[in-house]
């Protein structure tokens, strides 16, 4: 047969058969590089790594991240208090010294609050202040708190709500001073200083306890920067780990766990690096397997995967050139191309075996297959190429680093296959041949290397059933279609972006706990304002907002001018009356007058949280039901909790001589310590405690940090619509987490879109080109109506949309054009009429495209497998696209058809 | 008995004031004072006694349901809650004399009673939307001066659009502004200023006749500044049966209500 293909593919085909091993070797090089690269590439798995740098917020985010840096790795200490406390002391100077920490915040600067504490009060708070430490005796104490209280919180929820911070924080102090005070009234051995229980009274709890006081946190800020500097800052979080280790024998109570977004990041990487792997190797053998099934040979579906696995490697390797690394959409690559590019290779063989069964010598095989076969095979990767380079219109870095990779990958597989199959297919031939002499033995090839050339009846028997009752068939899909358009719109949105990590992940089991524990979320907003002035003018606005559970504010530490001058009159009175009070006696008396105040303080705090209970308070709920011991589950008290305890001692009498030196410790502390926080002196940046520089102040430059921190952990659009709304209603240039989130699910939902539709422009084009005129559109019935159907069935599955499935749209119509395009062909190329027409074209081509979507759908399967429920709906939502474009191909094209040609007796081939 | 100040109304009087408005109005009057005068007339009501059930939804989103019964009496000059649900509260009581001047919180926990001092009165009530102002708004005629702003439909009901200025010894907002039904003169709607502007919304529906009295059955105070809302639904509600005048004494406020 005289060899007329295209002169590339007689050059490309004469090339293998003359230097078979010469071009494996190049390939065996190149794809050893590409290796090499490719071991190289960073697994970037945090979504902060795909946002569209282009926008505000973003830019926002990256200059805090660069300037400031983020407290990414939090350690979180559970267990007693006691127990906590001592492994921090122990820990957190081992942290310091790590040189990749930029700053580690543990413990409050006490000594700093010690001097400095008063002027640093809000006016509202002041007067009160002053008024509540008038006399500092231990009784007076408390009475000074109760008559505060009364003032201040038992009538109406509305001053709760403004103090909600300091009434928190104090109450936890309270709880620790009534624990020494009642260890020290009963005599017990080892029982605290009474100094210590004044420091809780006057400071709060000097470390960062949750509200039931069985959580400590310490966070850790490193130097390198998350966005930029991924490895750095992943090095960190296992350095941190370690000392955490090295620690933890000594403190057998206290279970030590690590979050933040960097140790998430680490999990991720760790999780899906080895899942990634696995389930790679997975597909591979479940491919190899189905198609030594389909062609009934062990050999061929070796030839198709080789070259397949080579083109993946040179995909990763220039992945690797481009990016750098692989995001938590461009990581699934690899399990993309398998899905696609086995499509390619099975194409190029059964051609091959076709013109060899049919007597043709290797090398003109190898040009038929290029030349004829290999020619739509091109076409076909162009078009899914195109749709996944339409991708590349988004600013969202993760989805256009997709776009590029996927469409690029397809491209590079294509050309690997292209290079390496025709190589591979010489030698096989020549050993063969080889073979066949040594034997001496007659054979033919299709004895030796025989597909399964049969064909698929019953797809045939389906398709004719739809060219029989086209009205009934289209009717079905009709209704079909307007039930996935009504689901697709009914179907919700994730906007809790834990909700997409990995199950199982301690470190994001973490994260959602400690809002809970703490009654604040831990993650926060941001704004970088340009004086302490401004910072504290913003703070006092933010404070007023309903979402907003805390500000943390340079201003807290640093008075203005105008205040200072203010207070200092008052501030150097009171430092003289309490230089000059006499603490009184202890008397007899005294412990039924403090056993009457804690009485009533305990009168008090329930009315509080009765109102805090209405006003949705739940820190300062928690806080004082651990004080008082109500338990709102049963509506008992538990009169073991410290405040009914501690009552009940005192009204039974006390050891007088213990308590008149209890009384004195306290009261001679607590003129000190008031003496000294009564310091009117001004407070300078330079003399701030070096963590708190650290976490408000940039490593260069000018700016102060101001962190906005919401009341919960937001997951849902309202809310988060709100409190960004709340935020950025006091300044507009307040960026952070939640709206990072919402813009992600945002863009990427407008991105999709766009991509889409511009998908399905090309793809239109190309069909058009392809069949040479309008007839070409009918490929895009069967991928409407199977991709409709993709997103009706996320909806009767019960999933939402989340970033990474948004994507799956876009994909589906690169993908799923496919089996339209076949089915289209094969039946316009079909000679025979009417019926036999339809039965005979879609009994064949049924039966190549059944294969090539499931080897795409075991693709796409094994994604839908990953830990990571994000990535994971993403392969679901693919899985089911594919699997439904088939059918819609089967099931709807021949009732298009048969409108279509039903009629018309000429036929074109 | 203390002397009763026929000033104002208490809760949940003020809730009739609101929620049962205008049912004698014999025709329509064009300015303000007018409306005003028969507002009051048509919110003379002696005495209520019925259950409501109180929805908050907080600034940060989370949502406390609270059921209460409620007692009035001397057409709004005594009023009393008790909590019946949650069980945190349940059994708590509100006491209300002298239009909100007086007001008793008993915590049946800690078997305790609190007087409250008239600054409350500004203040929101048990982590409501509404403040106790709000809720013992008191004579309109004596509280506020009205300018009619004009004729507007609400929920395809016509309405007039009042003005109301609080008098010198009024509330302490910086004016409402209230839509009234022309046909059967009840209020749809108030909005709240204060000297930073819009404050709150409060909003009245599902308007029912009982015991020959037209009333909302549900009202709604939004606080468009903080985003949180209170619901207040009318479970039920009678005004045959005057209750006891013993009933609201500091005295009795420890005791088990049948």
């Amino acid at each position: 047969m005289k060899n007329t293909e295209k002169a590339w593919a007689r050059w490309l085909a004469a090339l293998a058969v003359a230097k078979p091993w010469w071009i494996l070797c190049v390939v065996a090089v190149i794809t050893a590089v590409m290796f090499g690269f490719s071991s190289k590439l960073e697994m970037r798995m945090n979504w902060t790594n795909m946002l569209p740098e282009k926008e505000p917020i973003v830019r926002s985010y990256l200059e805090v991240q660069e300037r400031f840096g983020e407290q990414s790795i939090i350690i979180a200490l559970e267990g007693e208090r006691d127990d906590m406390v001592a492994m921090a002391e122990e820990l957190t100077p081992r942290l310091k010294k790590l040189e990749s920490l930029d700053n580690v915040q543990a413990e409050l600067p006490l000594d700093f609050f010690r001097n400095h504490a008063f002027v640093n009060v809000k006016p509202d708070l002041f007067k009160r202040i002053l008024d509540t430490y008038e006399n500092p005796d231990l009784v007076g104490t408390f009475r000074g708190m109760n008559d505060d209280y009364e003032r201040e919180y038992t009538e109406s929820e509305s001053n709760l709500k403004r103090d909600e911070v300091e009434i928190a924080r104090s109450l936890l102090g309270l709880t620790r001073s009534l624990e020494i005070l009642e260890a020290n009234f009963t005599g017990q051995p080892q029982a605290p200083d009474i100094e210590e229980a004044v420091e809780a009274m006057t400071f709060g709890e000097s470390y960062l306890l949750s509200l039931d006081r069985r959580m400590l946190l310490i966070g850790c800020t490193p130097k390198g920067n998350i966005v930029s500097d991924i490895d750095e800052v992943l090095t960190t979080v296992e350095e941190v780990e370690e000392q955490v280790r090295l620690v933890a024998p000594a403190h057998p109570n206290v279970k030590a766990s690590l979050t933040g977004v960097a140790k998430i990041g680490l999990d991720e990487m760790e999780s899906i690096g080895f899942y990634t792997q696995l389930l790679f190797l997975a597909a591979l053998i479940f491919i190899y397997l189905l198609l030594m099934r389909t062609f009934r040979s062990w050999l061929i579906p070796i030839f198709a995967l080789i070259p397949l696995v080579i083109g993946i490697f040179w995909t990763l390797g220039v992945l690797y050139l481009l990016f750098g690394g692989l995001n938590m959409f461009t990581a699934m690559m690899m399990l993309v191309l398998l899905g696609l590019g086995i499509d390619f290779s099975i194409h190029l063989i059964s051609r091959f075996w076709e013109a060899i069964t049919a007597g043709e010598d290797v090398e003109t095989a190898l040009a038929i297959m290029l030349g004829r076969t290999g020619t739509s095979v091109l076409t076909g990767a162009l078009t899914t190429a195109f749709a996944f380079l339409t991708l590349m219109i988004a600013e969202t870095r993760g989805v256009y680093e997709f776009g590029a990779a996927a469409g690029l990958g397809v491209l590079i597989t294509l050309l690997a296959i292209f290079i390496t199959l025709p190589a591979l297919l010489a030698v096989q031939r020549r050993r063969f041949d080889k073979g066949l002499t040594r034997r001496g033995k007659e054979a033919t090839v299709a004895s030796e290397l025989s597909a399964d050339t049969g064909a698929y009846n019953w797809i045939g028997s389906v398709a004719r059933a739809g060219w029989n009752r086209p009205v009934l068939f289209l009717s079905i899909a009709g209704i079909l279609a307007v039930a996935s358009i009504w689901a697709m719109q009914h179907t919700a949105f994730e906007y809790d972006f834990l909700k997409l990590e990995p199950k199982g992940l301690k470190s994001v089991a973490l994260q959602r706990e400690i809002p809970k524990r703490f009654g604040i979320s831990d993650h926060s907003a941001w704004l970088i304002v340009n004086s302490i002035e401004e910072s504290r003018e913003m703070k006092e606005k933010l404070r007023k907002k309903g979402l907003v559970g805390e500000v943390a504010s340079i201003s807290d530490y640093i008075p203005s001018e105008a205040r200072l001058t203010e207070y200092t009159p008052e501030l150097e009175k009171f430092r003289e009356h309490i230089k000059r009070q006499e603490l009184p006696e202890w008397k007899p008396d005294d412990s039924q007058q403090l056993a009457a105040e804690l009485d009533r303080l305990w009168d008090n705090l329930d009315l509080m949280s009765n109102l805090a209970f209405a006003a949705g308070l739940d820190r300062i709920i928690r806080v004082i039901d651990e004080l008082t011991g109500y338990n709102m589950e049963t509506n008992a008290t538990d009169t073991t909790a410290i405040l009914p305890s501690l009552t009940r001692t005192l009204y039974r009498g006390v050891d007088e001589t213990r308590a008149r030196t209890i009384a004195a410790v306290w009261g001679q502390r607590m003129k000190t310590n008031l003496y000294d926080m009564a310091d009117p002196s001004q407070v300078y940046v330079s003399d701030l405690p070096a963590e708190i520089k650290r976490a408000h102040l940039p490593r260069e430059g000018e700016g102060i940090l101001l962190l906005i921190f919401p009341r919960k952990y937001l997951y849902d659009k309202k809310n988060l619509d709100r409190f960004t709304e709340q935020i950025t209603s006091v300044s507009p240039a307040i960026s952070g987490t939640e709206q990072l989130f919402v813009l992600m699910m945002d863009k990427t939902l407008e991105e999709g879109r766009r991509a889409a539709f511009l998908a399905l422009g090309v793809i239109a084009l190309l069909l058009m080109i392809h069949f040479r005129g309008l007839i070409g559109l009918l490929a895009l019935i069967p991928l409407g109506t199977g991709s409709l159907a993709m997103l009706g069935l996320m909806y009767l599955v019960g999933m939402k949309y989340n970033f990474n499935n948004l994507i799956a749209v876009p994909i589906i119509l690169g993908i799923g054009i496919d089996d339209g395009v076949h089915a289209l062909h094969r039946f316009r190329t079909e000679v025979s009429a009417g019926t036999k027409r339809i039965f005979d074209s879609f009994r064949f081509v049924g039966r190549a495209i059944l294969l090539t979507s499931l080897t795409t759908m075991i693709g796409f399967g094994s994604i839908a497998l990953y830990e990571h429920r994000g990535m994971a709906s993403f392969g679901q939502a693919l899985f089911m696209g594919v699997g439904a474009c088939f059918i819609a191909t089967v099931f709807v094209l021949p009732a298009v058809l048969r409108i279509v040609y039903g009629k018309r007796k000429d036929i074109k081939v | 008995m203390e002397k009763i100040n026929h000033k104002g109304r208490t809760f949940p009087w003020a809730l009739l004031l609101v929620m049962g408005l205008a049912a004698g109005f014999a025709f329509a009057q064009e300015d303000g004072a007018s409306w005003l005068k028969l507002i009051d007339e048509a919110e003379r009501i002696p005495h209520a006694t019925g259950i409501i059930e109180q929805t908050i939804t907080t600034s940060g989103g989370s949502e406390r349901t609270l059921t209460m019964r409620f007692w009035s009496a001397e057409e709004g000059e005594l009023s009393l809650m008790a909590y019946t649900a949650p069980a945190r509260v349940k059994g708590d009581k509100i006491l209300q004399r002298d239009d909100g001047d007086n007001i008793w919180y008993y915590m049946k926990r800690r078997d305790v009673t609190r007087h409250f001092v008239g600054t409350a009165r500004r203040q929101s009530a048990m982590g409501s939307d509404f403040s106790y102002e709000d809720l013992g708004s008191g004579d309109m005629t004596e509280d506020y001066t009205a300018e009619l702003l004009g004729d507007e439909t609400l929920d395809d009901v016509p309405c007039v659009k009042l003005k109301c200025t609080p008098t010198e010894s009024g509330p302490s907002y910086e004016h409402i502004i209230v839509w009234v039904g022309v046909e059967d003169y009840l209020p749809r709607k108030i909005d709240y200023y204060d000297d930073d502007g819009h404050l709150k919304t409060l909003t009245l529906s599902d308007f029912q006749t009982i015991e020959g009295r037209k009333l909302a059955m549900r009202m709604e105070m939004v606080n468009v500044r903080e985003g949180s809302r209170t619901q207040m639904v009318q479970q039920s509600i009678s005004f045959k049966d005057e209750p006891e005048p013993s009933l609201f004494t500091k005295e009795a406020l420890s005791r088990e209500i049948r």
